[in-house]
This record gives C-alpha cells, sequence and structure tokens, in this order.
C-alpha cells in the first residue's frame, strides 16, 4: 500500500475477522479517515467476492468410478494379507498343527517303513541318479573311479 | 467436540464402507475445485484428488479425531499438489489486462456485459494461477473454504502469523495482476 503504512497485513486480517479485539478497535478507528485504507479494504472485499463467484470445477463424469476401480486394484493384495494375519491366535495355532499333521500323512504316505533320516538318504539317492543321468561325463568319470578302486583292491 | 464427518471417519475406522461413501461424495465437488485451482492440468487434479481420498482410507486404521475431518482431508491435498507443483511446474508470470474486478459484477446472460463476465472470470482464473503456490493455497482455502487463519495453519503447516502474511501478499499481488492500483 503506497498511501497508508499504518496497517498492512492488519488490513487483511481485518476483512477475515481475525484482529484481536484491541487492534480492531484501533482500525476502526482508523478507517474513517483514511481514505487510502477505506480503498484498500473495498478493493480486498471485492477480490474475495470475485473468488467467491468463481465457477466451481466439477469432477468429470467417470470421477467415482475411476476411483473406485482404483480402491478394488489397491485392496486386492492388502485385503488378501489383512485377511491371513487377522487370523485370531488360536487360528495360527490350528494352521501351525494343520501344516505339521500334512506333512507327517506326506511321509507316511511315501513309506510308512522309513523315518525321516532315511528319507533324507533317500532324497539325496534320487537327486544324484538324476544328476548322473543329465550328465554324462560325471558317469564316465565315475566308472573310471569305480574301476580304479576296484583295482586297488585286487 | 466431534463433528459429523469426524463422526462417519470413526465409523470409516470400524469397518464401515458406507461411512467411507459418504465422505467420499461429500468431499470430492470442494476438493476437486481446490485442486483444479492449484495445478494447471485438470485430469492430474483428479487424480491427486483420488490419491487423497486413498490416502484417507488406507489410513483409516490410525485416524485420531484431533482436528476437523476436512482439515486434514486439506492437509493431504495441499501437501500433494505442493509437492506436485515444486516438482514439474512453472507458473505464468505474466500481469493482467487492465481492471476486471468491476467486470464480474452481475452478469445478464446473453448480452454483452455477460460476455465481459465470461472474461473477466477468466481473468481472476488466470491471476489465481499466477500466484506463488503457497499464496493460492492460503488464499483459496480462506476465501472459497471460509477457513481461519489457525486451521489454513494446520493444513500448510505453518503458524497463524505466516497465514496472515502469506494472505496478505496474495492479495496484493492478485490486485496488481487485476491491473488494480493500490491506493
Amino acid at each position: 500500500m503506497s498511501g497508508c503504512n499504518r496497517f498492512g497485513p492488519e488490513l487483511d486480517a481485518y476483512l477475515d475477522g481475525e484482529l484481536d479485539a484491541e487492534t480492531r478497535e484501533g482500525f476502526e478507528a482508523h478507517l474513517p479517515a483514511c481514505a487510502s485504507c477505506s480503498l484498500a479494504l473495498e478493493k480486498r472485499a471485492s477480490l474475495d467476492h470475485a473468488i467467491a463467484l468463481l465457477p466451481r470445477v466439477e469432477p468429470s463424469p467417470q470421477f467415482e468410478a475411476r476411483f473406485w476401480a482404483r480402491m478394488a486394484r489397491a485392496e486386492e493384495p492388502a485385503g488378501w494379507r489383512a485377511r491371513w494375519f487377522a487370523l485370531p491366535r488360536l487360528g495360527w495355532v490350528a494352521a501351525g498343527a494343520a501344516l505339521v499333521a500334512g506333512l507327517a500323512l506326506l511321509l507316511s504316505l511315501r513309506d510308512p517303513s522309513l523315518s525321516a533320516q532315511d528319507w533324507a538318504i533317500v532324497a539325496d539317492a534320487e537327486g544324484f541318479e538324476l544328476l548322473l543321468e543329465a550328465d554324462p561325463e560325471l558317469l564316465a568319470a565315475l566308472d573310471v573311479l569305480e574301476a580304479w578302486s576296484g583295482s586297488e583292491e585286487i | 467436540m466431534i463433528d459429523d464427518d469426524a463422526r462417519l471417519m470413526l465409523r470409516v475406522r470400524g469397518g464401515d464402507r458406507r461411512a467411507f461413501e459418504a465422505l467420499f461424495r461429500r468431499y470430492t465437488p470442494p476438493l476437486v475445485n481446490f485442486l483444479a485451482r492449484m495445478l494447471p492440468e485438470r485430469d492430474r487434479a483428479e487424480e491427486l484428488a483420488q490419491e487423497v481420498f486413498l490416502r484417507v482410507y488406507q489410513a483409516r486404521d490410525r485416524y485420531e479425531p484431533r482436528a476437523r475431518f476436512s482439515t486434514w482431508l486439506f492437509s493431504i491435498a495441499s501437501n500433494l499438489a505442493l509437492n506436485e507443483l515444486g516438482r514439474s511446474y512453472r507458473k505464468r508470470e505474466t500481469p493482467l489486462e487492465e481492471s476486471v474486478l468491476d467486470r464480474l459484477e452481475d452478469p445478464q446472460p446473453g448480452g454483452e456485459e455477460h460476455l465481459e463476465a465470461k472474461r473477466a472470470v477468466s481473468a481472476v482464473e488466470q491471476a489465481l494461477a499466477s500466484l506463488p503456490d503457497r499464496q493460492r493455497a492460503a488464499l483459496l482455502l480462506r476465501a472459497e473454504r471460509g477457513l481461519g487463519y489457525a486451521e489454513i495453519g494446520e493444513v500448510l503447516g505453518a503458524s497463524p502469523s505466516s497465514v496472515k502474511s502469506l494472505i496478505h501478499r496474495a492479495r496484493e499481488n492478485l490486485l496488481k495482476l487485476l491491473g488494480e492500483r493500490e491506493p
């Protein structure tokens, strides 16, 4: 404001009803005698009125549908995890027990006579045979080694 | 004292999806309008408005009614908009044509005055868009949402005295841009 420097931001605060009682009374006493502040106040009020008259920017017709689609996408993984972790403590215990029982059943179905240690050996042996089938060079090397170890025995 | 929106949000926290839908419908128009005035691209404004609601929903379990719901909502919106503006956009600095405020009064549909008023509306919109981002946000929250300085401060993370200064500078800049001479 070039005409009067007594009130600067207070002028806006007055317009917005944000001045404390003492400052407001001082400003109101000053206003009738100051054409500059009166005009500044008037222009600011017109400005606010102009902003209030601006047409509102409405959401597009697809806004709502797009949002709910986005919500559904955002909820998908969270929903699955939330349901899983929201299991009550008893549910966790039951889930654990079911898992152990399932594993035990699987082992007993394969060969009831084998212990867990036996199964480890069988798995190792199966794995080794598969490895030999897949690698003929290794198989040939093993034959040589077998022949050599036999001759040593003699 | 908990307002009606906060009560709805507490129901959302308790798993009530319909309460969230009510808040969504209530706040979609003002939120889209605010973000469209803050950002130069309408589509982006709508995307951010959706992001605001998404964040509200995702934060429902942690919601505590410490402030008005709308203050919280517009805080999220302002942060997103100001971050976005800080990243990617340049502002127009061009001063506008001669005084336009008088031409906004009482437009008559169809006539020359109506045309004048439309031009004036466009000039005010353009001038608003040219303001520094925080000044624009503060003035919009004041003039369109009717928020007090303390509440605007909560939204923008500023003290009430900073808000007073922001609004003062916003109005001064707008008056200059609109060709109004300071007395």
